[in-house]
């Protein structure tokens, strides 16, 4: 998907290039409203009959491209299509319902996920819809019981405690948010970024003992991306020179925090200057110093937390 | 207090932040020039964050790797502004006064900035500065360098350069991609130039 972006000429594409990144788009949940109605639109324009079933799939998509780029009654022309085809469906409902969200009518919509809900309890769909529509509206209050409620149901959707960690750390509720993290843990253990967030949150809390599992989750994210996280190692580096400067933290874990940030410096710097290289092949003035600058300051930011966990 | 003066480019880049994560908190930084004295001149900014924002690790870094980069420039961050997706309260988040409270360490008159989506893809900005020991709101220490920037950023967003903006974060994923935004700020520039002029030749009109 590299070579799409907003100024990818639809009119350039195949039938068969078109089909496939919409797909893709549609598999990934690539949220890219700008450049999914441009070749959408290409697409109905054009194809919509050698679309067979699929061009309904379009249409969907097509309806959320329009939301997010607030031309909802382009939206509307869609949803219609759509609705004509499959009056009963469940997932049109859920269509309407936001629809009614993107004109400001909440109540609208808030009544209908709820009517939904009370026919089928176990719609999941429908009650992330609502969720995420009280998250979107403030009331966090009202979409974290909700999402409590459901994870009893459904304990290992990751993207449900996901989301309940997100609501956390946007009301600051750092321990409730690493609550969340661990479940993530235990159910994708070899997940890095569950590792790291967690890492960050624990550090975030802060005093030794969580700096201790901050440092740990950080090493194991940076094991399991094999050391290509970038985060993982930073974020390793700020630990270990925390826990350095601390008082009630043991010789022998300040030692290894030494050894730590000096391997991390290591795996960095190398980053660091492929990163360099790169940029000035890039570039078309060479030898221009400005446009590595950003990576120079990372740099030394690097090596001056080296330097003061040494001493 | 004296004055605060935006430049374009500052606030270009910190709309162009929201206009790439419109569903998404966003946060940032700006730039005064120490150069200037008479008053305090923003002559740009480096947008942060657009996931976990409320986290300290990288934070943490990201301010120091700024700080240097400032130092050598000469130039100092003089103020943070963050974009929520919810807009709880009129009063800057927690995590936003503790920034704050870290700024005026350095830099007494730091303000803060919350930069609100409204209908029609428009920005409230909504300045913050403390004043007898609470942020309070300060309309009056809003001055732009032009008038026109609102049409620049327009101008910009119509173009799609909104994407190829990068932020901290962006530039953690991958160290190739430039948070200082030098390419972008060729760009940003000329278009601001243009939107001036072309306003001045409809004033002389």
């Amino acid at each position: 998907m590299e070579g799409i972006n907003s100024s990818t000429d639809a009119a350039e594409m195949s039938f068969g290039e078109l089909r496939k990144t919409l797909r893709k788009f549609r598999e990934n949940g690539t949220r890219n409203a700008t450049v999914t109605y441009k070749l959408g639109k290409y697409m109905c324009d054009n194809y919509s009959s050698k679309l067979g079933n699929e061009v309904w799939d379009v249409y969907e998509q097509m309806f959320f491209a329009c939301i997010d780029l607030g031309i909802n009654d382009i939206g509307l022309s869609y949803l219609r299509q759509i609705k004509e085809q499959f009056p009963e469906s469940k997932r049109v409902y859920r269509l309407i319902g936001v629809l009614h969200e993107a004109d400001g009518e909440l109540a609208e919509a808030e009544e209908l996920y709820k009517e939904m809900l009370e026919e089928n309890p176990g719609d999941a769909a429908m009650t992330k819809r609502l969720i995420s529509m009280y998250k979107t509206n403030g009331k966090t209050v009202e979409a974290v019981k909700l999402l409590v409620s459901y994870l009893e149901t459904y304990k290992c959707d990751n993207e449900a405690w996901l989301e309940l960690a997100e609501l956390y750390l946007s009301e600051y509720e750092y321990e409730k948010a690493a609550y969340c993290f661990e479940e993530l843990i235990l159910i994708s253990p070899a997940n890095y970024l569950y590792h790291q967030r967690y890492a960050e949150v624990r550090y975030t809390i802060g005093g030794a003992e969580n700096y201790l599992i901050s440092k740990m989750h950080f090493c194991q994210a940076a094991r399991l991306s094999g050391n290509s996280s970038n985060r993982a190692l930073l974020g390793l580096v700020t630990v270990c020179e925390t826990l350095r400067g601390l008082k009630g933290v043991t010789t022998e874990d300040k030692e290894s925090c030494f050894k730590l940030v000096k391997w991390a410096k290591e795996k960095l710097t190398d980053k660091y200057e492929k990163s360099k290289v790169e940029v000035s092949d890039a570039c078309p003035k060479k030898n221009s110093p400005k446009m590595t600058d950003h990576i120079d300051s990372g740099l030394e930011t690097v090596c001056a937390i080296l330097d003061s966990v040494k001493l | 207090m004296r004055d605060i003066v935006f430049s374009s480019l500052a606030l270009t880049k910190m709309m162009l932040h929201s206009y790439k994560y419109p569903h998404m908190p966003v946060n940032g930084v700006f730039l005064m020039d120490c150069d200037v004295e008479k008053e305090i001149y923003i002559s740009d900014c480096v947008p942060l964050f657009h996931q976990g924002i409320s986290l300290k690790p990288m934070f943490q870094l990201a301010m120091r790797t700024v700080e240097d980069y400032c130092e050598r420039n000469n130039l100092a961050i003089a103020g943070y502004y963050e974009s929520p997706d919810i807009v709880k309260s009129a009063s800057p988040s927690l995590f936003a006064e503790k920034v704050g409270e870290k700024l005026r360490e350095h830099f007494k008159d730091a303000f803060l900035l919350h930069n609100i989506w409204q209908e029609n893809s428009k920005f409230a900005l909504r300045p913050f500065i403390k004043e007898s020991g609470k942020w309070s709101y300060s309309a009056n220490t809003l001055n732009f360098e032009n008038e026109n920037v609102f049409k620049t950023v327009a101008e910009l967003q119509k173009k799609n350069f909104g994407l190829e903006l990068q932020d901290y974060d962006c530039y953690l994923d991958n160290f190739t991609n430039d948070w200082t935004n030098r390419s972008l700020q060729e760009v940003i520039m000329l278009v601001d130039a243009q939107t001036e002029h072309r306003d001045q030749s409809i004033k002389a009109k």
